[in-house]
């Protein structure tokens, strides 16, 4: 049961009683995750009931963003040569993108559709963000095929670094998910907010060395040095396809200062909630 | 825990809401920023702010049950919803002892294009069932919501009332210590209803105590014994719930009753019953004192009789028994016998009509300000006793055996 023998509801601030609130929120956490894995199940099951198509639906962002990438890069007559290891790159790319944004929306997402459950029921809220991610990593395993037709279609491709792999995933799932918490007690108010992230969203992949080689120097040389998601996707991708892994330093430092913040954020959220659901009402 | 400890302690709960949308997400954001920081919540109300609760106190023991009353917007749901912890009060606290089960939306999380008996299973962990919990009530909770092969059809292509039927299947079998229910049963069709209300108080016989919200009397003298009549956000008046539901339909009715007729030929200017208690089949007089502006050749009166849940059980005119008095200018009393009135328990409003010789002259109407109350047997309405407003004198006979070839359709020969 979610609930504890004893709850009080004041107007107090929770900092009154920092323990209760910390004790609340891994309680919460730990409560959650049969409630996650259940959302989980019921999304699985509900998404593709209304579609044909089903998991093609999976496949089809990466293949087309590579597909319309591919074409880019013909119209350069100069740089025809190594198209194979090109595509091979931005799809592996554009697969590990994929993880990354979903999970920047993951939090919005789960929240906005569960806004009657929200202002109707009390449960634990790290459930859907939980059963999110979960729903996530299933997409990323439809997606292998793709990882693996890059890394079979990719020269050098070497399969040294895969040890690493879950703790890469692990840290773009993690950084990604902080983001979209941070966004999370506005989104929920204010509608601006999700387009908007959408939006960046799109900039952020073509600011991104996802489908180009980054450059030492100019604009997109420094941008990118303040860009986590460069990093993130870089090194990722490195460790899939054993490409030397130039930042696993910088890597660290990302995922674990996203972590951080991502915990920060969320506790800040959960004292926001109360405050939101009272003003969204149903 | 003990026993003695409340299940529910209210303590000085006050909510601030504001009327338009902007602002109150623009409080909302200065709210959740302020909470965030650890400052103190803001004192009083800002623009365009109102008390949705104001100073509301209460405690619920064990296996208590209570009725909130009160018009839309009197901030019986804003009470639910923090109880059941989804928002937070802007001054007092509230003490929550044990496993809440809050039913303010039936329903809420179920998944249309999944199946009933899918749904019950989401459902179930949502309101904090675990599925090894879940398991041993499955059979129970399908037999509850009885839908029979609907069970495993999609939610999408249920009636409100099958949505209804399942929600409560799930949620009734919760057991909780403290059971929040938010007029959601009105959807449901009467035997259905009839077995929530007897789960309802299955679940009361084994401790649960009951919040119950209803603009129904019938469920909440059916499930509750207490009541707090909450208006405007304040709490106006607590107590026995029968008679605070007569209370409280009174005023109802008072505050929508029209004012006097202005400029018109007669006005009443005051009814007395004499006696304004009686027992059922008792006799009442009624004085009605009438003003008349100008001589009236033929004054007719309507009288009706109104149970204060407005329900209108009979009227009749003065005509009707040739009584069509011609009255000059000046003060007039006429005298009225109401003679063995068949009511059961209860108050009743006498309402009067002044009109004169045609069908449209309509003097005055002396509406919801006279009530007659009838002190006899105590209503029941779990099916033991007398129940509703009309006495009916009846008498049963003995069961005697029949054959079916003297049982006609017209009855037996």
């Amino acid at each position: 049961m979610n609930l504890a023998p004893e709850q009080r509801y004041g107007s107090e601030s929770v900092w009154r009683d920092p323990k209760c609130f910390l004790a609340d929120f891994f309680r919460d956490l730990g409560n959650s995750r049969e409630l996650a894995w259940q959302l989980f199940l019921r999304n699985l099951k509900s998404r593709y009931r209304q579609s044909i198509t089903g998991y093609i639906w999976a496949f089809v962002p990466p293949l087309a963003w590579t597909g319309l990438f591919a074409i880019l890069r013909l119209q350069d007559p100069s740089r025809a040569d190594g198209q194979t290891g090109y595509i091979a790159h931005v799809m592996v790319g554009l697969v590990f993108w994929q993880v990354f944004i979903e999970s920047v929306q993951i939090p919005m997402r789960t929240f906005s559709e569960a806004r009657s459950m929200l202002a109707k029921l009390k449960f634990p809220r790290e459930s859907l963000v939980l059963a999110g991610l979960l729903d996530v990593g299933l997409q990323f395993l439809i997606r292998l095929p793709l990882l693996i037709a890059g890394w079979l279609l990719f020269p050098e491709a070497s399969a040294s670094a895969w040890w690493l792999l879950p703790g890469l995933l692990l840290g773009l799932l993690a950084v990604g998910t902080c983001i979209g918490i941070v966004l999370l007690p506005l989104s929920l108010l204010y509608q601006d907010v999700a387009p908007a992230a959408a939006l960046a969203g799109g900039f952020w992949l073509l600011l991104t060395p996802v489908a180009h080689v980054p450059t030492s120097t100019g604009l997109m040389s420094a941008i990118n040095q303040w860009n986590p998601a460069a990093v993130l996707i870089e090194t990722t991708r490195a460790g899939w396809l054993g490409t030397p892994l130039l930042h696993i330093g910088a890597f660290v430092a990302v995922a674990l200062g996203g972590v951080l913040i991502g915990v920060i954020a969320w506790l800040a959220a959960r004292i926001a909630f109360p405050h939101l659901i009272a003003r969204f009402g149903s | 825990m003990s026993d003695a400890a409340p299940v529910l302690e209210v303590c000085n709960v006050s909510k601030r809401f504001a009327r338009r949308l902007q602002t109150s997400l623009r409080y909302g954001v200065i709210d959740a920023l302020r909470d965030m920081c650890g400052l103190a919540t803001r004192q009083g109300l800002g623009h365009e702010e109102f008390w949705a609760l104001n100073d509301v106190s209460f405690t619920v023991r064990r296996g208590e049950s209570i009725g909130l009353l009160g018009a839309n917007g009197a901030g019986k749901s804003t009470l639910l919803k923090i109880i059941a912890g989804l928002i937070k009060p802007d001054r007092g606290h509230v003490t929550v002892r044990g496993r809440v089960g809050a039913l303010i939306e039936l329903g809420a999380g179920m998944h249309p294009l999944l199946s009933g008996r899918e749904n019950i299973r989401v459902n179930a962990a949502v309101l904090g069932l675990s599925q090894r919990e879940l398991a041993s009530k499955l059979d129970e909770i399908i037999a509850f919501a009885d839908l029979g092969e609907f069970i495993d059809a999609p939610v999408q292509s249920y009636s409100s009332g099958m949505r209804v039927r399942l929600g409560f299947a799930v949620a009734a079998h919760l057991e909780p210590d403290l059971l929040i229910v938010d007029e959601v049963l009105a959807v449901g069709d009467m035997p259905f209803r009839l077995k929530c209300y007897q789960r309802t108080l299955d679940l009361q016989a084994n401790g649960t105590s009951i919040v119950l919200v209803s603009h129904h009397p019938i469920d909440l003298l059916r499930v509750t014994s207490e009541g707090l009549w909450l208006q405007s956000g304040r709490l106006l008046s607590s107590g026995h719930i029968y008679a605070l539901l007569g209370e409280y339909t009174k005023a109802l009715r008072r505050s929508h009753a029209t004012g006097a007729i202005t400029d018109s030929a007669a006005s009443i200017s005051d009814v007395i019953l004499t006696p304004d208690t009686i027992p059922t089949q008792g006799q009442t007089e009624c004085r009605i004192f009438i003003t008349a502006r100008k001589s009236i050749p033929l004054l007719r009166l309507l009288v009706h009789i109104e149970s204060v849940d407005g329900e209108m059980l009979g009227s009749f005119s003065s005509s009707i028994k040739g009584y069509t008095p011609c009255i000059d200018t000046g003060k007039h009393l006429i005298r009225l016998k109401l003679l063995s009135l068949p009511l059961l328990s209860g108050d009743y409003f006498v309402h009067i009509s002044l009109h004169g010789p045609k069908a449209g002259d309509l003097y005055d109407y002396w509406r919801h300000k006279s009530i007659l109350h009838v002190d006899d047997i105590k209503p029941d309405p779990f099916g033991f006793g007398v129940y509703h407003s009309i006495h009916i004198e009846h008498e049963w006979l003995p069961p005697e055996a029949f054959s079916n070839s003297i049982y006609t359709s017209k009855g037996i020969i």
